[in-house]
């Protein structure tokens, strides 16, 4: 067994000298003098010490001793050992530096209380006085607290269920003399028995702070079976249940909390505009347990296949509603390779509109790739009107056709459909087996997803509640 | 011729030689012993004189006699008078080994009583009365000079005489009696003797008798350093709670912060996911929020302001809400264990210096019940 010592008796022992201190007597001028007093079960050396080694050192009276007389099982309290009582804890944020706790918060704890055990803490205070009006000023003043009892903590820890307990005086013997004295003069003791109903516990266990952060409710058909399993795999419905119910908008390496009954609307280029008003991360953080660490902390994005897209975060120093990402690569979805004649790579060089943009194939590179947001000559007329459309032209003058959302790279002579988004229209269906198309758009770094028919940001946008969490 | 007989109804020549004999012996083989000469318990004075503890002076006494008692119904003299004359006196005694009583309040001496004898005459003659019960003795011979202390001074070795009577060897053949023969006891540190060790130590640093000879001073310390350590354990009543974090929540249990546009959550909601307990309100708001006192409310004040109120008993801290200010807890956690600013019994009974002025005179709020608003003398 490993050791353990909390001092626990030797505590309430301190505080029982503590409340039998500080009486005094007042002489005949007037004059208040303080009763020492002290553990009545002390050794001949330290005894020998208090008297500086001598016979002739003088003793002290009045005096005030109190000891432990018994300590005994207290079977009518016996309450079930087994009990382990939970106790979630949130601390404040401590600085170090200038020792003292701060506004925000810190590390949360669990802590863990297995039933204490019940004892009778039996102890005696003896009072040795040189005359009798001086016992009486002392236990005038010590009697008066015990009506019928007097409290008494052993420690001022809140999470510490066995520091509170009571002291009982028992018995009064107002003096150890017999009366008459006869011929020796004994030195007068008027004693008092207490009882202190007392708990003695084994060490706790603290955990870190476990709180359940999304329960999820579904609700399946009715088709369930043995041959099934208890339900079938036919969700009818699905609820995730987070702290605040906070949705998540994820744009541009920020992230902001969404209301929970808030909508966003998005643009064909995957922007997304939110009709909420902005809410303070604080009301979401406050709700976990534990102490948020700018760039420690990370904001965990749920994919479809499970996986989860990872950022650092950290708050903007002048807008609390805004969380700032730093993404680990290693979690965002790899680019989709897509080849052409000239190379093959997961990314575009622009997002451009066709209907706007001259791309001047007298000075483009090869290998230039553009995602056109609008269609290229999608209705030829075959007449001498073509000629003026020189914009989009091959370098051999014949026109280059495309649909909007197509990923088009020029090989140095001609326009090459490297993406076409009307023969991808089945990624819209997660049904089918076919992989999501990523890519990354070096110009500004973002990366899009086809999805639906269209070019979503990949793992930007929003998040509903349950799809995203925060590990602090 | 008349009959032989040593024994004379006067004291003789014979008992005068036998008696210088005596005295002459006690001067060669006894020991000095310097007295204490008591003279007599403390003056209650005419004030505070009661039917049991009187003042019993005559007119013609300075001090009230040693003749007198000092309380009539414990019969007990506690507060003690003693000469500043130091008295030398010659004594014999049998001295004894001893042995230590280790007892609940430390270390005692066990066959402590000693039985000196004085010769009576000149006892009588230094004293100017008869040796008595309540005299203390030193013994100049006894000085321990390695006591393991500091100072720089011998430790003496005093006694109380506790009986006197005439000793059975001092009878001679005359069968008048030339010895008192002294019970005493090692004198303690108490109430009775203070007068005595109130003295000064002639350490020359200012140092009394008490600080020197008596386990009081140390006694005190050991005491203080359990208190401190009873105060380190339990500062107050109740449970600290500062150190906890309390998350601000709306009515539904939400998350509430006040949108400010700093980084700094305040509590919007006035209890929510508190951490409750016996004696845990302090009257500090929680997560450290800041906070003014005073006796009256401050003007201009925002949602969520505390305030905490020094007038009321205990103190109470407030919250503003926008409109009025709302109770928010009372400072219940009073100091231990004899603080006058305690909320319980003991602060506001025991524990009271207040003084009121009523009637136009200053009446202090803590009386004996046996002698609150007691009748005086209408006479």
């Amino acid at each position: 067994m490993q050791h353990f010592y909390d001092g626990q008796i030797r505590r309430f022992v301190t505080q029982f000298v503590r409340v039998m201190s500080n009486f005094s007597y007042k002489d005949n001028a007037g004059t208040l003098r303080k009763v020492p007093t002290s553990y009545g079960n002390l050794t001949r050396q330290v005894a020998h010490i208090m008297r500086d080694n001598s016979e002739n050192k003088v003793m002290s009276a009045p005096r005030i001793s109190a000891y432990i007389t018994a300590l005994e099982y207290a079977r009518d309290r016996v309450q079930n050992p087994t009990h382990v009582s939970k106790l979630n804890i949130r601390t404040r944020e401590y600085d170090e530096t200038d020792d003292q706790y701060m506004d925000s918060q810190g590390p949360g704890y669990t802590v863990e209380r297995l039933m204490p055990v019940p004892f009778n803490l039996r102890m005696k205070c003896d009072i040795w006085s040189t005359n009798t009006d001086q016992k009486l000023q002392i236990m005038e003043q010590i009697l008066v607290l015990f009506n019928p009892s007097l409290e008494i903590q052993s420690t001022a820890n809140y999470i510490d269920w066995t520091s509170l307990s009571l002291i009982e005086l028992q018995s009064v013997n107002f003096s150890t003399r017999s009366i008459p004295q006869g011929t020796e003069t004994d030195i007068d003791i008027g004693e008092m028995e207490f009882t202190m109903p007392i708990w003695i516990t084994p060490p706790a266990k603290v955990k870190k702070l476990g709180v359940i952060e999304n329960i999820i409710m579904n609700v399946f058909k009715d088709d369930g079976g043995i041959d099934l399993g208890v339900v079938g795999d036919n969700v009818m419905s699905s609820q995730s249940i987070t702290p605040g119910g906070f949705g998540l908008l994820v744009l541009n390496n920020t992230a902001k909390l969404l209301d929970e009954h808030e909508g966003t609307t998005t643009s064909n280029t995957g922007e997304f505009t939110r009709y909420g008003e902005p809410i303070s991360w604080f009301k979401a953080l406050d709700q976990y347990p534990g102490q948020f660490r700018a760039g420690i902390s990370t904001l965990r994005l749920a994919k479809a296949d499970g996986s989860e897209v990872v950022a650092t975060i950290s708050l903007n120093p002048t807008d609390d509603t805004q969380m700032v990402l730093n993404y680990d690569s290693d979690t965002v979805p790899e680019n989709t390779v897509l080849s052409d004649s000239i190379n093959s790579r997961g990314t575009i060089d622009a997002i451009i509109d066709p209907l706007t943009f001259n791309p001047d194939s007298n000075t483009l590179a090869a290998g230039t790739r553009y995602l056109i947001l609008n269609d290229i000559h999608a209705h030829i007329k075959n007449d001498s009107s073509d000629a003026n459309m020189n914009a989009w032209q091959n370098a051999d003058g014949t026109l280059l056709q495309a649909s909007a959302n197509d990923i088009i790279t020029w090989n140095g002579t001609t326009w090459e459909t490297t993406f076409d988004s009307g023969s991808n229209d089945e990624r819209a269906d997660s049904s089918q087996a076919q992989d999501p198309v990523y890519i990354t758009n070096t110009y500004t770094g973002v990366q899009y997803k086809w999805y639906n028919g269209q070019w979503l940001k990949s793992y930007e946008g929003e998040y509903p509640a349950g799809s995203w969490r925060i590990v602090l | 011729m008349p009959r032989l007989s040593l024994y004379k109804p006067e004291k003789s020549a014979d008992y005068r030689f036998i008696d210088k004999n005596v005295n002459e012996a006690f001067q060669v083989g006894g020991t000095d012993i310097f007295v204490h000469k008591y003279l007599g318990p403390e003056d209650p004075g005419v004030d505070e004189a009661t039917p049991t503890t009187p003042y019993t002076r005559s007119a013609e006494e300075e001090s009230m006699p040693e003749t007198k008692i000092q309380d009539l119904l414990f019969l007990e003299n506690r507060d003690r008078r003693y000469s500043e004359d130091v008295y030398s006196l010659r004594g014999i005694y049998n001295v004894q080994d001893l042995d230590f009583d280790l007892s609940q309040f430390g270390m005692f001496l066990q066959n402590d009583t000693v039985f000196i004898t004085f010769h009576i005459n000149s006892s009588v003659e230094a004293l100017g009365r008869k040796i008595m019960p309540g005299d203390v003795l030193e013994l100049p011979h006894l000085k321990d000079d390695h006591a393991l202390n500091d100072f720089q001074v011998s430790l003496k070795r005093f006694y109380v005489i506790e009986d006197v009577n005439r000793s059975a060897e001092g009878f001679s053949q005359t069968w008048y009696p030339h010895l008192y023969r002294c019970k005493c006891k090692p004198v303690m540190d108490s109430q009775e003797f203070k007068e005595i060790f109130d003295k000064d130590a002639g350490a020359g640093d200012g140092s009394t008798l008490r600080d020197i000879m008596s386990t009081y001073e140390k006694e005190m310390q050991i005491n203080e350093a359990v208190l401190n350590q009873a105060a380190e354990d339990v500062p107050n009543a109740g449970y600290e709670t500062k150190q906890y974090f309390v998350v601000p929540t709306d009515a539904d249990g939400n998350t509430d912060v006040n949108d400010d546009g700093s980084s700094t959550p305040t509590l919007k909601t006035a209890k929510g996911n508190y951490y409750v307990g016996y004696l845990t309100e302090d009257g500090v708001p929680p997560n450290g929020a800041a906070y003014g006192f005073g006796t009256a409310f401050p003007q201009m004040s925002e949602e969520g302001d505390f305030y905490l109120r020094t007038d009321y008993f205990p103190n109470r801290l407030f919250r503003y809400n926008g409109s009025r200010w709302v109770k928010f807890e009372d400072n219940v956690r009073a100091e231990l264990p004899s603080s006058d600013t305690a909320n319980n019994q003991v602060g506001t009974f025991v524990n009271n210096t207040t003084k009121n002025v009523i009637g136009g005179k200053e009446v202090e709020e803590k009386q004996s019940l046996s002698q609150a608003l007691k009748p005086k003398a209408d006479n």
